[in-house]
């Protein structure tokens, strides 16, 4: 028969300071305690503690300084996208559901983004933009299409929305480069640019109203070719 | 985090591994290479892998089957439960912003699901609706509206969905409490019985158009109260 292993010891430190920031007692910077406080509060051995830094060291919820002892880090901006786009890895994610995601998701994003985008997002922006329209090599023209739709899901100013459009990178490349292609072929290479044309003037000039027409209408387009 | 470029061996691993589970080398259910394996191939120690897997481990990737080895899980749904809740709760994610998500995909997610429901799901679907009618604390109530929600998520049959969703599921569990508080008081439970009953019902029936309109009407209540 096969068994289920019990939690490992060190998850005791993880459940812990678990505890410690629902309760409001450790927020991000601050010092956690020692490991030989630890070993006093837990009661577990200082192994178990020493693994349990380490992993939440390399998982990013503490940083170990030498000499210093532990601090709770301060940035968590892009935090699960790494390990969310493995999940993705290991569901067979197909084109159609991309597009679906997409379709969901890009519209409100154009919208959001008009309203919330900051000065130096869209500087941003317009070298993504002005990259975008000067390429004429296809792997070069996706790279700056994906990193166009990338900087207005930052834009949007949403944690969710960033981290699930970051964890779906890896995906993104391979689907905007066939879409492109099979657009061009059929419709010519004007198509790719007016389109994010229409979508680049909406969002700078902060008119969310026009934002979404734009994104509705390049959506479109994706649901021609997706397939 | 995974992708940091580091000299430490186990970065070699866990980079090793993700590039396998892209290939699809490395797939859901499979047992990994034992520790001594990797370590040879890899040319690192064997604490080096060990450490790798771990890692794995704490997001729920992976499991150890006892005196069996280290597996990838089938079912990644109770991914990053721990680390997760811990990291949402310091990056000060907002209520406002789950909503706002939520918001943008429940509405298709629901369509899809009126479509692709399996039988199973239904039946999971309709014990998890009876569940919710029938619970008598608010606590117990909020668990399986949170699970209402996830139970339709996976029935899209988007892995992109499925795995957002399963990635807020420590946001979920605290906010859904909060949201059913403030929807109730304001607008009491009748009406929040009435909008669940209409999805479900329209689910059941694998009515897209209703199941559509049903759950936006239920994403508009919800926004009414939290300014989106």
């Amino acid at each position: 028969m096969i068994v289920k292993e019990e939690k490992p010891i060190y998850f005791q430190v993880i459940e812990y300071i678990n505890q410690q920031v629902d309760l409001g007692l450790l927020r991000k910077g601050d010092k956690i305690p020692t490991e030989r406080q630890l070993v006093e509060i837990l009661g577990i051995g200082r192994n178990s503690i020493r693994e349990a830094l380490k992993i939440l060291d390399i998982i990013g919820i503490i940083d170990r300084r030498q000499g210093d002892g532990s601090y709770i880090r301060e940035e968590f901006d892009n935090w699960f996208s790494e390990p969310m786009s493995i999940a993705f890895m290991l569901s067979d994610t197909n084109k159609k559901e991309i597009f679906e995601f997409r379709n969901m998701i890009e519209v409100e994003i154009a919208t959001l983004a008009a309203q919330r985008i900051t000065d130096e997002e869209i500087e941003e922006l317009k070298t993504c933009y002005d990259e975008l329209c000067r390429k004429n090599d296809q792997l070069e023209s996706t790279k700056y299409d994906k990193e166009f739709h990338s900087l207005l899901a930052k834009a949007s100013k949403n944690m969710i929305i960033m981290n699930a459009y970051n964890a779906m990178d890896y995906m993104l490349d391979q689907f905007i480069y066939d879409i492109r292609a099979d657009a061009f072929k059929h419709e010519g290479k004007d198509l790719a640019l007016n389109i994010h044309q229409d979508i680049y003037e909406a969002v700078i000039n902060r008119n969310s109203k026009e934002a979404r027409e734009a994104m509705k209408k390049h959506m479109d387009v994706i649901r021609r070719y997706y397939n | 985090m995974f992708s940091e470029k580091s000299e430490k061996a186990y970065y070699r691993v866990l980079a090793y591994l993700i590039d396998q589970i892209r290939e699809k080398t490395i797939k859901k259910g499979d047992k990994l290479p034992t520790e001594r394996e990797l370590s040879v191939f890899l040319n690192v120690s064997r604490a080096s892998v060990r450490e790798a897997y771990k890692i794995f481990g704490v997001f729920g990737l992976v499991e150890n089957l006892q005196g069996s080895g280290t597996y990838v899980r089938e079912e990644v749904d109770e991914w990053l439960s721990e680390p997760m809740g811990i990291i949402f709760k310091l990056s000060g994610i907002k209520m406002e912003e789950v909503l706002e998500f939520r918001k943008m995909i429940e509405v298709e997610t629901a369509t899809l699901a009126a479509k692709s429901i399996t039988e199973s799901e239904l039946a999971e679907l309709t014990e998890c609706y009876k569940n919710l009618l029938e619970s008598e604390s608010e606590i117990e109530k909020s668990k399986q509206d949170k699970r209402f929600h996830y139970i339709i998520a996976k029935a899209s049959k988007n892995h992109i969905i499925f795995n957002s969703y399963n990635a807020m599921s420590s946001m979920l569990e605290v906010f859904t409490y909060d949201i059913r508080a403030t929807v109730l008081k304001r607008e009491g439970e009748a009406v929040l019985q009435n909008m669940h009953d209409d999805i479900y019902q329209a689910i059941l029936n694998r009515d897209q158009e209703k199941a559509r309109k049903s759950m936006k009407a239920h994403m508009n209540m919800i926004s009414k109260y939290f300014q989106l």
